[in-house]
């Protein structure tokens, strides 16, 4: 199932340096905004919301540090030339970086291993909302992982992918999009508001509630993303 | 009937652009399967990008590549399990330790673990790898990458393999021994490399093409070249094909 370019990238990822300054940047991120900006400590933190008010702009940050080298790098040193003449179809190609991209970020939220057990023990955890914010969190990891990687397809130089994935990134997680699309489209639906915020759609894995809306949102999203990013491989290809 | 033998390799009206630059102007040429085709050319004459366009890294602007029978661009997988290829400054993961690089590879070409075992002992034994198989690539000499790079083209022993000159970067000792393998190679694939060093060609080739200027301007042998060549100089008959004097040598 796990095919080379999958592993390999894994692989790369977790022989680099640039790894462990990851990590440390995440850890630092979350501590300080957990319990700084947060205050976890004071404030009723059943279902954890000191830790996953924040995580998502926090990942903005991460993200891109994991994917701006996924295609960047292959074609600043060359090996796209490689990559590109091995018999690998270009979607399955693309799925492997996203892949690898995907877990190496995921990986970061066992760091939050320690505040669950915290939880655990002194406080009578909500693990309704604890379990829907994981998920919404692992929805955003997923959405910013996929932008990091069209935007690596795009540039060759790795800090330019960095730097474009985070403003991307950034902006998405920001940004009032419901708000515009009402200002700027006539007739536009009032729900719009609350289907196109990211950080409506958040706050409802935060509430500990799943919906199709929310579900719709991240995987079409997604879908999007990828594709666009099969569509740039695909057309140096062809 | 006799069944007509379909060619290994063939390059119909091949162009490939550059914004304004002519980078291949209408190559045409077949080849057969145990042919060592030597592309000889000055730097920039377009050596590498023929060699991109058969290997589909890109996509010319007109004119076909077919292997073995298949247009590359529709086939485009299929073509590419045949084919080999090692392009110009062998690029390598530098994190990646030889005999992973070697493994990855044989991972790409889905290999079993006893045709992986077997095509790993024929790699590292004639292209003497072994003494840097737990090293990793970024500490290798320019010479074991290039060796590297051709191990991992011809692990999955491809009926057409392209490399874009092997022996750049080479010792003496090393490129006798990778002209032995390459004629060993040959005798069951088409294998094609690029050079500018006239001797490479008259070591290797069974048949040469020299490319300037986009163009192919000769499909020849080493032999014929010689004899065109004024008093037996190869490089002055180059030197006076590549530079528009071909009219003075026929």
């Amino acid at each position: 199932m796990w095919n080379s370019i999958f592993k390999r990238d894994l692989y790369s990822f977790f022989c680099s340096n640039s790894i462990y300054f990851v990590m440390i940047a995440y850890i630092l991120l979350s501590m300080i905004v957990t319990f700084l900006g947060g205050l976890y400590i004071i404030t009723p933190n059943q279902n954890m919301i000191s830790f996953f008010a924040f995580q998502p702009q926090i990942f903005a940050i991460i993200i891109p540090a994991i994917t701006m080298r996924s295609w960047a790098e292959e074609q600043r040193s060359g090996t796209i030339e490689n990559l590109l003449t091995f018999p690998i179809a270009t979607l399955n190609m693309t799925l492997s970086k996203f892949g690898a991209a995907f877990i190496a970020g995921s990986l970061l939220l066992v760091f939050s291993l320690p505040l669950l057990v915290t939880t655990t023990i002194y406080l009578q955890p909500d693990w309704g909302s604890i379990i829907c914010s994981y998920l919404g969190l692992l929805g955003t990891i997923s959405i910013l992982t996929a932008a990091g990687c069209l935007v690596s397809s795009i540039f060759s130089t790795p800090a330019i992918a960095y730097l474009l994935g985070f403003l991307s990134g950034t902006l998405w997680i920001n940004f009032n999009w419901g708000s515009f699309f009402i200002a700027k489209l006539n007739n536009a639906p009032f729900y719009f508001e609350r289907i196109l915020n990211f950080s409506d759609i958040y706050q409802i894995f935060l509430n500990g509630q799943i919906n199709i809306s929310a579900i719709f949102y991240f995987l079409s999203l997604l879908l999007l993303l990828l594709f666009a990013n099969w569509l740039i491989i695909d057309y140096r290809r062809k | 009937m006799a069944q007509r033998a379909v060619n290994m390799l063939e390059v119909q009206n091949l162009s490939k652009k550059f914004d304004s630059f002519m980078a291949l102007d209408d190559i045409n040429f077949q080849a057969q399967k145990g042919e060592i085709i030597t592309l000889l050319g000055p730097n920039g004459a377009g050596k590498s990008t023929l060699m991109r366009c058969i290997c589909g890294y890109l996509h010319s602007n007109c004119g076909k590549v077919i292997v073995d029978g298949d247009e590359l661009h529709d086939n485009l997988i299929p073509v590419l399990q045949k084919l080999g290829y090692m392009p110009e400054n062998t690029p390598l993961y530098p994190e990646m330790k030889v005999l992973e690089y070697m493994q990855f590879i044989a991972g790409i070409y889905k290999m079993s673990s006893s045709e992986q075992n077997r095509q790993f002992e024929i790699a590292i034994s004639k292209l003497n790898l072994q003494p840097v198989l737990t090293q990793k690539i970024g500490t290798l000499s320019k010479g074991y990458r290039r060796r590297v790079g051709i191990a991992s083209a011809i692990l999955h022993q491809p009926q057409l393999l392209v490399l874009d000159e092997p022996t750049e970067g080479l010792d003496p000792n090393q490129k006798i021994a990778l002209r032995q393998f390459l004629k060993e190679y040959a005798q069951n694939a088409l294998v094609i490399i690029s050079t500018h060093l006239l001797e490479e060609a008259e070591a290797l080739a069974t048949r040469v093409l020299i490319i300037n200027k986009g163009k192919l301007i000769r499909d020849t042998t080493v032999k014929e070249l010689k004899q065109h060549a004024p008093k037996g100089d190869l490089a002055q008959l180059f030197f006076d094909l590549t530079n528009g004097a071909a009219k003075n040598v026929e």
